[in-house]
């Protein structure tokens, strides 16, 4: 163990991986006990010699059973996330992934959550490449902050849209992703930004898998409330999520397939109390009871909107028997509607009626929407057209058109074929001027 | 920490959201023994619901002296947001929903309405309608500056381009 101290203060951090990762130092890791692991890590600076850190945390963490870890651990693993040299650790992605989980499980079992996201914050702003990077640091800070409530730490990792996944840089796997997407999902559900939240689960339930997983059911269930809150119509699938997932859906979700066909039916509301009273256990223990209630205010919001299309003015008597309500609730709940802006309304409280007005935006406000539309809009055709040439340019894409005999493959096929006939009129026009020299 | 402050402040700011996890995130302890905290939480859930009338006998009991700068802010603030609803809502309301809106006794709401330029007319059965005239559209200004026309043009280009 000495020897392996010395070599990791005096060899550079390339060399240092290859020798870390080698058949020998692996064997003589995991046979060492933890405590010598824990001096020898101790006795090195983690600022400095942080890949040598690294691996002897993680054969630390390795040797010990959650039910035996102590604070010095934890306390060595959150000062290697915090201050440890980013060039190096970058080197050994997964193994710093690995490290972080074991931190997170382990600071939540102390009531430590707080300090522990605070630690894997600094961690991904300082060791994650770039913001368009999918880590799996970003799945254990959402979490994180579900767990302990800040949802506002999460805002500088949701805020940047991250399409990337590149396991080189990131050590990412199929599930980081999926509880990147399922854990975004639930801290914009609870931030009320409901567009966004079901962009997240529909990317969960497009990630690429042979079985359907526990995360996957549960992402579709919130998916198809949220489709009903914010779309106002039971969800299809998207066309990139796995076959398998459609078949099983049908059966795991069957409740929730209720529920959106209730919720969305066209016409007078319909009782669902009985309805509400058998469901409500399922839909508690799965979590999604309040995003239930909020389908069930939605649709009576609807309801009053698509009164709207038919009447100009109509009497409070009239609109609670169109919602199924009580005469006294009609004007509380289209006040509440004009004081959220979802209703444009005038009540007269002396006759008992309600005039419905345009809803049309102001100009400005319709501009603005348009506008950051457009740019992000521009933003993808951007990150599209980098992708398309990046993929132009890789080995194996050119191997195949090459052997395909330059045959239409992908979406540039005729810019190439372009190119080729360019080339062949070139040489047909310099074998026409040896010609004419010749001549 | 001073958690009820933390809260009132948030509320100060129209950051509901916030202060709803700051409750959540107060350890039970700290919620059980801080009636002030209890106190800001129900001000809190009266917002949230919009029930306005049922908020103001709460901001009016007893607040400590360095919360009660903020409780006076939230109150300003909900008076003029609830005369900015009762405008847009109403043709007609009666006086008395009125006051209870503003949380203010029947002569301070003819005042205020007086004030704002809507005609106060008396009820046959007893009472008061007060009669506010629809509110004008107004004209939003979106004059072409150079920016603007920068804008357009790099869209221009973006589509001429792909």
């Amino acid at each position: 163990m000495e020897e392996l101290v010395t070599r990791i203060r005096t060899t550079n951090a390339t060399e240092l991986k290859s020798i870390l990762e080698s058949d020998a130092c692996v064997q003589s890791l995991a046979n060492s006990d933890r405590d010598t692991l824990l001096a020898a890590a101790a006795s090195l600076d983690p600022g400095v010699q942080s890949l040598g850190c690294l691996y002897l945390l993680d054969a630390v963490g390795r040797a010990s059973p959650d039910t035996h870890r102590n604070m010095d651990l934890l306390a060595a693993e959150v000062a290697l996330l915090e201050n440890g040299d980013a060039s190096q650790l970058q080197l050994s992605m997964p193994l710093v992934a690995r490290l972080a989980r074991r931190m997170k499980s382990a600071a939540l079992r102390e009531g430590a959550g707080k300090s522990a996201l605070c630690t894997l914050r600094k961690a991904a702003l300082r060791l994650i490449p770039g913001t368009k990077y999918i880590s799996p640091l970003h799945a254990d800070i959402f979490q994180l902050c579900i767990l302990t409530k800040n949802y506002h730490a999460a805002l500088p990792f949701i805020e940047h849209e991250a399409y990337d996944v590149d396991p080189s840089k990131t050590g990412s796997t199929n599930l980081d992703v999926l509880l990147y997407c399922y854990y975004g999902g639930l801290v914009e559900t609870t931030r009320r930004r409901y567009a966004c939240a079901l962009w997240f689960f529909e990317c969960a339930l497009s990630v690429p898998s042979g079985v359907v997983s526990a995360v996957t059911i549960a992402a579709a269930k919130k998916w198809m409330l949220l489709h009903v809150l914010h779309k106002a119509s039971v969800g299809v699938l998207p066309k990139s999520a796995p076959p398998i997932l459609s078949r099983t859906v049908k059966s795991e979700c069957a409740l929730y397939l209720t529920a959106g066909r209730h919720l969305t039916a066209v016409g007078p509301l319909p009782d669902l109390t009985s309805w509400l009273e058998t469901s409500a256990p399922a839909f508690i223990q799965d979590g999604n009871w309040g995003l239930l209630q909020l389908a069930l205010q939605a649709s009576k919001a609807r309801a009053v909107r698509r009164l709207t299309k038919v009447y100009t003015t109509i009497a409070f008597e009239k609109a609670a028997e169109l919602l199924s309500l009580d005469v006294q609730e009609v004007e509380p709940l289209i006040l509440r509607m004009v004081d959220s802006g979802e209703l444009t309304a005038s009540i007269d409280q002396e006759h008992g009626t309600v005039r419905f007005g345009d809803a049309s935006p102001s100009q400005v406000d319709f501009l603005k929407q348009l506008e950051g539309v457009l740019k992000r809009c521009m933003a993808a055709s951007r990150r599209l057209s980098a992708m398309n040439q990046a993929v132009q340019l890789e080995q194996a894409y050119m191997g195949r058109t090459a052997a395909g005999g330059g045959a239409a493959v992908g979406p540039s096929a005729p810019d190439q074929s372009n190119q080729e006939e360019r080339a062949a009129m070139d040489v047909t026009a310099a074998a026409a001027g040896d010609e004419a020299a010749s001549t | 920490w001073p958690h009820a402050l933390h809260m009132l402040a948030l509320m100060y700011s129209n950051r509901l959201e916030d202060a709803r996890f700051l409750y959540k995130r107060c350890p039970p302890h700290v919620r059980d023994s801080q009636p002030q905290l209890q106190a800001a939480f129900r001000a809190l859930q009266f917002l949230w619901q919009r029930d306005y009338a049922g908020l103001w006998p709460l901001l009016r009991s007893g607040w400590d002296p360095h919360q009660a700068t903020l409780v006076r802010g939230i109150a300003s603030n909900l008076r003029e947001h609830v005369l900015r609803l009762v405008a847009t809502a109403y043709s007609t309301i009666s006086l008395q929903a009125l006051a209870g809106a503003l949380g203010a006794t029947l002569p301070e709401a003819q005042q205020e309405a007086a004030a704002h330029g809507w005609e106060l007319t008396n009820a046959p059965s007893g009472g008061a309608w007060v009669r506010i005239p629809p509110k004008e559209a107004a004209g939003d200004p979106v004059a072409p500056d150079a920016a603007t026309l920068q804008r357009l043009a790099s869209y221009v280009l973006h589509l001429e381009a792909a």
